[in-house]
């Protein structure tokens, strides 16, 4: 045995541990391999990690790649991320304006105008526009609501052929669920810390 | 024995390659080899339902057109070798079913193409076969589906991550020497369709003698220096390729100046300038003849894109542009014609590129001996989640005019 796994390059140690060697024997839950072997067995520790010589190349290489890999434009990004999330808050800014007209409840106003913002990012999902708008704008069409439009509406595009239970909609949240998860327990974190300051400080 | 060392497989029967056929999507025929291409579609879901059946249409349509460009029936492949992508390389076996062969599913991700044909040239060489049909794969939306994130999702794309190829390539290969009776030699132009491209039907004069065979390959080992970044393809795999070349060339007893062209596969522009350097520090001096097929396939220059990738890549490049320069087919657009004689220099490419835009007449030498070399990523989306590195692959096929 020592023999063959030496050959590999990994370490192999032998070790006189009863307790799992009794687990492994008395198995008939189908435990891996070892069920019916000799009760004499000693379990193997066996190591499939990276041996550490190949860690120290890895490093080196990771630094010379970094060297090479092309640069993104922060501030090209930056700029463009500023106007397009500005436009996108714009045109939230005049549909909220033009709904007063309609609505007198604020309420009404916001949601009548999210539902419009979330309508658009939609129909520009739909009309494989608003992933090239991504494509330059970055956060920028990300960060608002239209983005978050369009994180649940691409699923529902792309899951839609592989049926409507569990293709669509098992994968609807497919990006939206980390969004929301994510986006909740950051929430409780924050409302933690506002509890805590206003407490103390009685502020916030 | 037919082996050079451990990795080095020596074919003294020298199979030929009879016949490559390569089709591709809209974007891949905007790019510098549109001319060497079979078959471009307009639309890239091809009249299906589903990405994947459009990949599926196209290796199928890519192994039909190959066999009656070889002038041969179906029933006269005795083994498919080909594979894919996708989960299960499904493109492969749905393709497969369609034929009256023995399959044989391969998965080398990227480089599933090489591996085909290595595997070919075994079975040939070996006489366990006659003819076989080689191909892969791979469609831009099928793979970004399962690789990364739904189409129309928005996400700023990192800068060296690549486009995976669009495209099915197919060649049949068949025994070389006495024993080959039922095949002819290479390169009739099939009218396939309307959309076939007519410039690629002038035809020289001397090319029955010319044929292409594989004579030597070097399947690789795997490599991984650690790469965890799915967007940094090019970074994780150039180590392969230059373990595979460096093999090669030692149990070979070669150099990169033996060969008038060294392919890889799809490493893009951000990897082929790391292989570049690592092969420096190895002594293998490969800035002159070396190109990679994603840097060919896209116009990488000024763009956000820095090349293709995905088993399709190498395999639609190798069945157009390698073959036909190989043979030296005359295709009048030469704006394609990025290896070969001319050098590899950035700057010296460039100034190249524009004299041949004014200047389509130029003449090129076909290749006579070529080393092909794709590369592969050994990882699958799960493991990419769990953080794990991405162990990397490449083999070696030369290619000679014989």
């Amino acid at each position: 045995m020592q023999n063959i796994f030496s050959k590999c390059g990994y370490t192999m140690v032998m070790e006189n541990s009863n307790t799992l060697n009794q687990q492994g024997s008395g198995a008939s839950n189908g435990g891996a391999g070892s069920s019916g072997a000799n009760s004499d067995q000693q379990d193997i520790k066996y190591d499939i990690s990276i041996p550490e010589a190949d860690l120290e190349r890895n490093k080196q290489y990771a630094e010379f790649v970094e060297s090479k890999m092309p640069k993104s434009n922060h501030l090209r990004n930056l700029i463009m991320a500023f106007v397009v999330g500005g436009i996108i808050c714009i045109i939230g800014q005049i549909l909220y304006d033009l709904y007063g007209f309609i609505f007198s409840d604020q309420k009404e106003i916001n949601a009548a105008t999210v539902i419009t913002l979330v309508f658009l990012g939609c129909f520009l999902t739909g009309l494989g526009i608003y992933d090239k708008i991504t494509k330059h704008a970055g956060a920028g069409s990300i960060v608002p609501i239209t983005g978050f439009a369009n994180a649940m509406a691409s699923p529902a595009i792309e899951f839609k052929r592989e049926g409507l239970v569990f293709g669509l909609g098992a994968k609807l949240f497919l990006i939206g669920g980390a969004v929301v998860v994510n986006g909740v327990a950051a929430s409780i974190v924050v409302a933690l810390v506002r509890m805590v300051v206003r407490a103390i400080w009685g502020i916030g | 024995m037919k082996q050079l060392g451990k990795y080095t497989k020596v074919f003294k029967s020298k199979p030929l390659i009879s016949a490559a056929f390569s089709i591709v999507g809209p974007s891949e025929a905007k790019g510098p080899l549109k001319a060497y291409f079979d078959y471009t579609l307009k639309d890239d879901t091809w009249g299906t339902k589903t990405y994947e059946q459009t990949e599926q249409k196209m290796q199928q349509f890519a192994i039909d057109s190959v066999i009656e460009k070889a002038g041969l029936q179906k029933g006269d492949i005795d083994t498919i070798f080909a594979g894919d992508l996708l989960n299960q390389i499904i493109s492969s076996g749905y393709t497969a079913r369609a034929f009256d062969s023995a399959f044989v599913g391969l998965y080398g991700a990227c480089s599933t193409f090489a591996l085909a044909l290595i595997q070919a040239a075994i079975y040939l060489d070996g006489g366990f076969a006659d003819t076989v049909v080689c191909a892969t794969s791979s469609h831009y939306s099928s793979a970004e589906r399962q690789f990364r994130f739904p189409l129309e999702l928005g996400v700023q794309p990192t800068p060296a991550a690549q486009n995976t190829v669009t495209g099915a390539g197919a060649v049949v290969v068949s025994a070389g020497g006495a024993g080959n009776t039922k095949t002819k030699p290479v390169v009739k132009n099939t009218q396939v369709g309307s959309q076939v491209n007519n410039q690629a039907g002038n035809q020289t004069n001397n090319q029955a003698t010319n044929q292409v065979a594989i004579t030597m390959a070097t399947i690789g080992k795997v490599i991984d220096y650690g790469i965890t970044d799915v967007n940094n393809m090019g970074a994780a795999m150039a180590p392969a390729a230059l373990s595979t070349l460096e093999t090669h060339f030692s149990a070979t007893n070669t150099q990169p100046s033996d060969y008038c062209a060294i392919l890889t596969g799809d490493l893009g522009e951000v990897g082929k300038k790391i292989l570049i350097e690592l092969a420096k520090e190895k002594d293998i001096d490969l800035s002159h003849n070396y190109q990679d097929c994603g840097v060919m396939i896209y116009n990488t220059r000024g763009k956000k894109i820095v090349g293709g990738s995905g088993a399709g890549c190498c395999a639609v490049v190798f069945s157009s542009y390698v073959i036909k320069r190989m043979l030296a087919e005359d295709i009048s657009d030469t704006k394609g014609d990025t290896i070969g004689d001319t050098t590899a220099n950035e700057a010296q490419s460039k100034m190249a590129e524009t004299q041949k835009e004014q200047n389509n007449t130029q003449n090129k030498k076909p290749l006579k001996k070529v080393l092909f070399v794709p590369t592969g990523a050994l990882h699958s989306p799960t493991s990419a989640l769990q953080g794990a590195s991405i162990p990397c692959i490449a083999h070696a096929v030369v290619l000679e005019r014989v």
